[in-house]
């Protein structure tokens, strides 16, 4: 029966090893999501990238310093989602059918306080209106609504994308969709296959069998809100600097 | 010319020193108004609030002028339900003030939301689950509150008074004022805890985020105590400022004095919940999201001076010297103390919206700085100006002290 | 009747009541929600089916394939293909916003004439037959004056390349002149006759000595980051990169070894030194013993401290590079200079690289009937040969974007006088010179041909479809060429229309039945030879397909001298002055200044500072700290060639007192602040910098 198979709880393994921080998935995502370009006034900090790659480095001077490049989107919190629970207007929706936590733009007021819980900085407000070259809006994907100034979006893991593997699901009577046929934007572009995508929650995926891996990390794990963003990396200093601030806590624990 | 509207016994300046003390306050709020437009027809690329910054001053502000306007909740929760008669000549001046920080909170907030014509989709579809819900349906209400308390004051204007049906609608609205006050307090209390809330509950904010005491974060109570505790300083404070500007006496010195002890008495079991909610925070909460507390103060500029600053500069010892009743006899330490304990929270305040978002969270972020645009200073004044405008014409023409009288024919 | 003001209140209020109990409150309400959550301003996508539709990216020679997501006509997505052989699926960032290139503003709508004389910059619109006509007249005056008129080709062996060359063959004073990839034209000039296409052959190469080259970032195909990794982890391929800047190749690569600015040819040559003197080498080339004098200069000692880096480096590296063959060294010519490419490829010809699988390969010609047609082509000649001052008219071919020259150069051999012709999708303003630019359609608009494969084994070639009509007055490569020829008076060049010219071509190809075929509709790959006609390749093709020429069986290569390596400048290590940093150009936008990018690309760029925007110089954490400098604020630059402003970036992998220095496109470039060499490359230069 099929009320016994597990919910889905589709997640993302990213190989930092496999990223050459050739942005390509920060430009598919935009495709895929109409995404405006910048405005003119924009920069890092008031610009719309849902997956946007940051450079990480060891801290150490060079010729010692290495560096990894880090795909950020949002990291689709599975407990006591930051930002689902403070929406005043449920503008936040966490989907308990396949744990993807999406923002309904055309319900959100704007207050931003989704993006101040948001640890991640995944989230992004439209500080201005949308704006494309004239003609370039006829390019634009019909499966995604455009949003306005004034309201926050963010990734969804390209909902619109499952919607549409469903809906074909539907239309040839099956009830559920292969893995193969649903893949976020971001996880098809990437030239060096570092984005790997799938269910979590099925013990034979290859994403739940690399997430297992020791190998494998979540950014701020010891916040408790389970997202199901995994990292990998063999560099181990990658490792210490991600775990730099647990150390150190753990330490003035034990002796404090 | 407008000396009819004035009330009796009382004596007040001439029209054209008032025009001359309000035009300056007028132009403010033209300017800031301007600024509002821009933000609201151009968008919020007008300040310099981003992504990472997502609250800026305004919020800061919002927070800020709320708990300072907590003296109109606390003294009439005072004077109505606790029956301190004492009260009654402050609770007038505490009303119009309270009414002035809620609705220019309320406007800015207006103006610091992207959509402001969705914002009543809250009421529509609100998330019982959000901290912001609470603080949007209590302040709401409050606001009216405070709008229905300011109207029995305002139609006691000599002029007013005139219209028969107008008296007969303030003696009844008066007479139930004893519920609304009851009512406030109960909002207030709500609200005043949920903005507390509204950073208490961020788990992903380990700096600001509070173990939960029953459903609310301990920031929710510690808001509140704080609001009650400053919220007389506060009415103390304007009072003597308004005395010093007008050169009249207002209140007698024992109301100064009661304020004082008031406000030093709720003071002291703030800053002792502080100082244990803070210590529980360093050993216990923080490191167990993985942050060392000392992690935060690294960083030039939020170092732990601040900490101090707020807890024991601007919390412990206020709170000391108005519980002394020899400093409560001098005025100038009076002021003194209330000033030091209005920063307290003012610190607080910032502590909690700015270095909560200036701070790192994820290993590899960077400390982030932010300094506000001039549209958000501007919109920030019209508030400021706003509040001058309408304290100085309900000042003028309505009775805030009543016992200015009898002090002025003394 | 007597109206109070009473009564009037009254009415009021009790309508505001009365209101509230109709349908118009609530509708006005539900009418504003619904408004404010659609702003009429707002562009809303265009539904409708989507369909998928197979073609080749034209955007490099790199010749990727991939899908379009159409929507009706209207492509709203590009992917790559992934059983394609060339890109196994991957697209650059480039090549994946590929189909915003329409909508670019600074997209060329009418044949122009620019004046870009410094103060006088203007342009002006005009017929295509009225700016033909004042081209002719300015080739006649050249051929009158004996004056030269060249054509620069960034894409050469298409079949529009071959008209291009007919054309020059026309004139008394005709150049045709490449910009390809520099590194493999030296190569080709150290033999004593052309010993025909030359291409790296990097996936057969068992180890990769890059000099800087981005080969795991934006350098020929997107595949092959992952073909790296899956090699490496393999043990079938190591990549050593040699670099100032922990640049994204140098972070992945198996080793960096980072070298002083601009000393690439000392440490080549310090390579070249160990491996003679523990012989090492394979080939034993006529002028070995002279060749080993030349750089007796520059042992590892010497070697180590121009570059900056230990001598046991440059041992082991020169052993590896020996040891582990095929391999293959790799220099990039748009940021080297011509000395330093030289030094380079010497390594290829000592270990016997050149003309073995996996290291530097000779690739067939493709048939081209153009290319054996009665009228005559002009050889290959390079911009270094021509004298300073002595173009009257440079036609460039910028349909495509690819490698262009430096404006220095083409500026350095223009006459006083002398005008530059682009064909250009898109606004390029030159600012030292007459210009005319006469509008070519942009990626998916037109029918183009895709020739090359410098990093392949072997060459091959695409076709791009045209997926949606182009806007009227383009003008496409071929017959620019033919109309510009018969105004011009030059009538050896071959007619037809560009579909027949190509039709021609595949028939050739056909013919000669060699080499592979990919089916880009059922993914399959197979022989030529099993393809019935002309007409199923070209439909192939057309369909994203490609043809794969087979490799060249081995050949004797025609001698090659290592002498015309020169040393005649002496590399040496340039120390800054006290006070002063090593302004470093940084390759990535001399490479790309000459193409537009969707406007999208901002989302790399400005919106997350993935890649450098805007006017941006990188220091050492160290460096900054020591001039008082903070991440984020404005300097001056200052050299002796001019100065600019620039924002700041702390960077703790950049090597001390070295400036990397990036400039935004269409702004004052950080090249103008450099000193250039002999051959328009750019050298690190000194340069101080203050606080603005």
């Amino acid at each position: 029966m099929e009320s016994n198979e597990k919910k889905p709880r589709y997640g993302m393994v990213i190989d930092l090893d496999r990223c050459n921080g050739c942005g390509n998935c920060t430009l598919a995502c935009a495709v895929e999501n109409n995404v405006p370009p910048a405005h003119e006034n924009a920069n890092e900090r008031t610009g719309i990238t849902w997956m946007r790659v940051q450079k990480v480095d060891n801290n150490r001077p060079y010729p010692e310093n290495r560096s990894v490049y880090f795909p950020l989107t949002c990291q689709q919190c599975d407990h006591h989602t930051p930002c689902e629970s403070v929406c005043p207007q449920k503008a936040v929706e966490y989907d308990t059918e396949t744990g993807i936590v999406a923002q309904i733009p055309v319900r959100c007021l704007g207050c931003r306080y989704c993006m101040t819980a948001c640890p991640y900085h995944a989230r992004y407000f439209n500080w201005w209106d949308p704006e494309w070259p004239k003609g370039m809006e006829t390019a634009l994907n019909p499966d995604v609504s455009t949003r306005m100034r004034g309201v926050v979006e963010k990734c969804n893991f390209c909902h619109g994308r499952l919607q549409a593997a469903r809906a074909k699901a539907a239309v040839e009577g099956r009830r559920a969709i292969a893995d193969a046929e649903y893949i976020p934007a971001c996880a098809e572009s990437c030239p060096t296959k570092a984005i790997y995508f799938g269910n979590l929650a099925d013990a034979g995926s290859e994403v739940s069998r690399l997430a297992k891996e020791k190998n494998s990390f979540r950014l701020l794990e010891q916040l408790g809100t389970e997202p199901k963003v995994y990292f990998r990396s063999e560099q181990s200093w990658v490792h210490e600097q991600m775990n730099a601030k647990l150390k150190t806590a753990e330490k003035e624990k034990i002796h404090g | 010319m407008d000396k009819k509207f004035i009330s009796r016994g009382v004596s007040r300046t001439s029209i054209g020193n008032f025009g001359l003390w309000i035009s300056p306050w007028a132009l403010m709020l033209v300017v800031g108004l301007y600024a509002v437009m821009l933000c609201l027809f151009k968008g919020l690329n007008q300040t310099n609030m981003d992504n990472r910054f997502a609250f800026g001053l305004w919020i800061y502000l919002d927070l800020t002028v709320i708990a300072l306007g907590a003296g109109a909740f606390f003294t009439g929760f005072l004077l109505y339900i606790l029956k301190r008669k004492e009260l009654k000549a402050v609770i007038n001046s505490a009303v119009v003030i309270g009414f002035i920080c809620y609705s220019g909170a309320v406007g800015v907030l207006m103006v610091d939301v992207g959509q402001p014509l969705r914002a009543w989709f809250t009421f529509w579809h609100p998330n019982v689950h959000s901290m912001l819900t609470e603080v949007t349906f209590c302040i709401t209400c409050y606001l009216m509150v405070l709008a229905i308390e300011y109207v029995p004051v305002i139609l006691k204007n000599r002029k007013i008074k005139h219209v028969s049906s107008m008296l007969v609608f303030e003696h009844e609205l008066h007479k139930l004022i004893v519920v609304f006050a009851a009512v406030g307090t109960f909002l207030s209390f709500f609200h005043q805890g949920s903005l507390g809330g509204l950073y208490g509950v961020l788990i992903g904010r380990p700096f600001a985020f509070r173990p939960a005491l029953g459903i609310w974060p301990t920031t929710f109570f510690l808001f509140i105590i704080s609001a009650a505790a400053v919220g007389p300083s506060f009415i103390l404070l304007t009072t003597a400022l308004v005395s010093k500007i007008t050169g009249k006496k207002l209140v007698k010195p024992e109301v100064y004095q009661l304020l004082g002890k008031i406000s030093g008495s709720i003071l002291i079991v703030y800053v002792l919940l502080k100082a244990i909610d803070t210590l529980i925070w360093i050993n216990s909460t923080s490191p167990s999201l993985g942050f060392s507390a000392a992690s935060f103060y690294k960083f030039s500029g939020f170092g732990t001076w601040i900490m101090f600053a707020e807890i024991v500069l601007c919390g412990l010892v206020p709170a000391l010297m108005l519980l002394n009743q020899n400093i409560r006899q001098q005025f100038r330490w009076l002021i003194t103390a209330a000033l030091l304990a209005c920063t307290g929270i003012v610190i607080n305040r910032f502590v909690m919206t700015i270095q909560t978002l200036a701070l790192p969270t994820l290993p590899f972020d960077a400390y982030m700085s932010y300094v506000p645009s001039w549209q958000e200073v501007a919109t920030f004044l019209a508030v400021l100006a706003y509040g001058m405008l309408v304290y100085s014409f309900s000042f003028r023409y309505l009775t805030l002290f009543p016992q200015e009288r009898e002090l002025q024919s003394l | 009747m007597n109206i109070t003001r009473r009564e009037i209140l009254r009415f009021v209020g009790g309508s505001a009541l009365g209101i509230l109990l109709t349908p118009v409150p609530w509708k006005a309400l539900d009418d504003s929600a619904i408004w404010t959550q659609n702003w009429p301003w707002i562009p809303e996508p265009v539904r409708g089916e989507s369909s998928y539709k197979l073609t080749s990216c034209t955007l490099c020679s790199a010749s990727c394939g991939l899908r379009a997501r159409c929507i009706g006509n209207q492509p709203v997505s590009l992917s790559g293909i992934s059983a394609h052989p060339l890109n196994s699926g991957a697209l650059c960032s480039f090549g994946i916003i590929a189909h915003h290139l329409r909508y670019h503003p600074a997209r060329l709508s009418r044949p122009c004439r620019i004046s870009g004389k410094a103060g006088a910059s203007g342009s002006t619109a005009m017929a295509f037959d009225e700016l033909l006509l004042e081209v002719a007249a300015a080739i006649n005056d050249a051929s009158a004056s004996s004056q030269t008129v060249a054509i620069v080709d960034g894409r050469p062996g298409r079949t529009a390349s071959h008209l291009f060359q007919q054309f020059a063959a026309g004139l008394p004073n005709g150049k045709y002149i490449t910009a390809g990839e520099s590194s493999l034209e030296i190569l080709g000039s150290m033999f004593e006759k052309p010993p025909g296409p030359l291409a790296y052959d990097l996936d057969n190469s068992k180890m990769i000595l890059s000099f800087g080259v981005p080969l795991l970032d934006r350098w020929g195909t997107p595949a092959r980051t992952a073909r790296y990794l899956q090699k490496k982890s393999e043990g079938k391929q190591r990549i050593i990169q040699v670099e100032t800047l922990q640049s994204r190749t140098a972070g992945m690569a198996d080793r960096w070894i980072p070298i002083r600015p601009g000393t690439e040819a000392a440490f080549a040559l310090g390579i070249a030194h160990v491996i003679l003197k523990d012989k090492l080498f394979r080939d034993a080339s006529k002028d070995i013993a002279e060749f080993e004098t030349m750089i007796a200069a520059y042992p590892p000692s010497a070697v180590a401290e121009i570059c900056g880096v230990s001598q046991d480096f440059i041992r082991d590296t020169a052993r590896e590079f020996s040891a582990n063959r095929p391999s293959v060294a790799v220099i990039d010519g748009s940021a080297n200079s011509r000395h330093a490419l030289a030094a380079v490829m010497a390594l290829n010809i000592l270990v016997g690289n050149v003309g073995r699988k996996g290291g530097v390969v000779v690739h067939r010609e493709i048939p081209s009937p153009v290319a054996l047609s009665k009228n005559k082509m002009s050889p290959i000649s390079t911009l270094d040969a021509i004298p300073d001052h002595s173009i009257r008219a440079m036609l460039i071919d910028e349909s495509l974007s690819g490698s262009s020259l430096p404006d220095g150069l083409l500026q350095k051999k223009l006459t006083g006088n002398g005008i530059l012709v682009s064909l250009s999708p898109f606004v390029t303003e030159r600012p030292f010179c007459t210009q005319y630019v006469i509008p070519s359609p942009v990626f998916l608009e037109s029918l183009a041909e895709l020739t090359g494969q410098a990093d392949r084994e072997s060459s091959s070639l695409s076709l791009s479809a045209p997926l949606v009509p182009e806007p009227a007055g383009m003008v496409d490569p071929i017959q620019f060429i033919q109309r510009l020829g018969s105004a011009a008076g030059v009538m050896n060049i071959d007619s037809g229309t560009t579909e027949e010219l190509l039709k021609k071509r595949m028939t050739a190809i056909y013919s000669e039945k060699r080499g592979s075929i990919f089916n880009a509709s059922n993914g399959q790959t197979s022989e030529l030879k099993g393809l019935t006609s002309p007409d199923e390749l070209w439909n192939v093709l057309f369909a994203g397909g490609c043809w794969m020429d087979s490799p060249e069986t081995v050949r004797s290569l025609p001698a090659v001298r290592l002498t015309s390596v020169s040393t005649a400048d002496r590399i040496k290590n340039i120390p800054p002055e006290s006070n002063q940093l090593l302004l470093l150009p940084c390759a990535e936008d001399v490479i790309y200044r000459n193409s537009e990018i969707s406007p999208l690309m901002s989302k790399v760029g400005q919106e997350s500072g993935l890649r450098p925007s805007g006017c941006k110089v990188y220091l050492q954490t160290a460096t900054g700290d020591a001039l008082g400098l903070t991440d984020g604020c404005r300097v001056m630059l200052q050299t002796k060639k001019g100065s600019m402003q620039a924002e700041v970036r702390l960077d703790p992998s950049m090597m001390p007192d070295v400036a990397a220095a990036y400039s935004a496109l269409n702004q004052q470039n950080i090249i103008s602040l450099c000193e250039m060499n002999q051959d328009a490359s750019l050298q690190p230069t000194p340069v101080k910098i203050q606080k603005v």
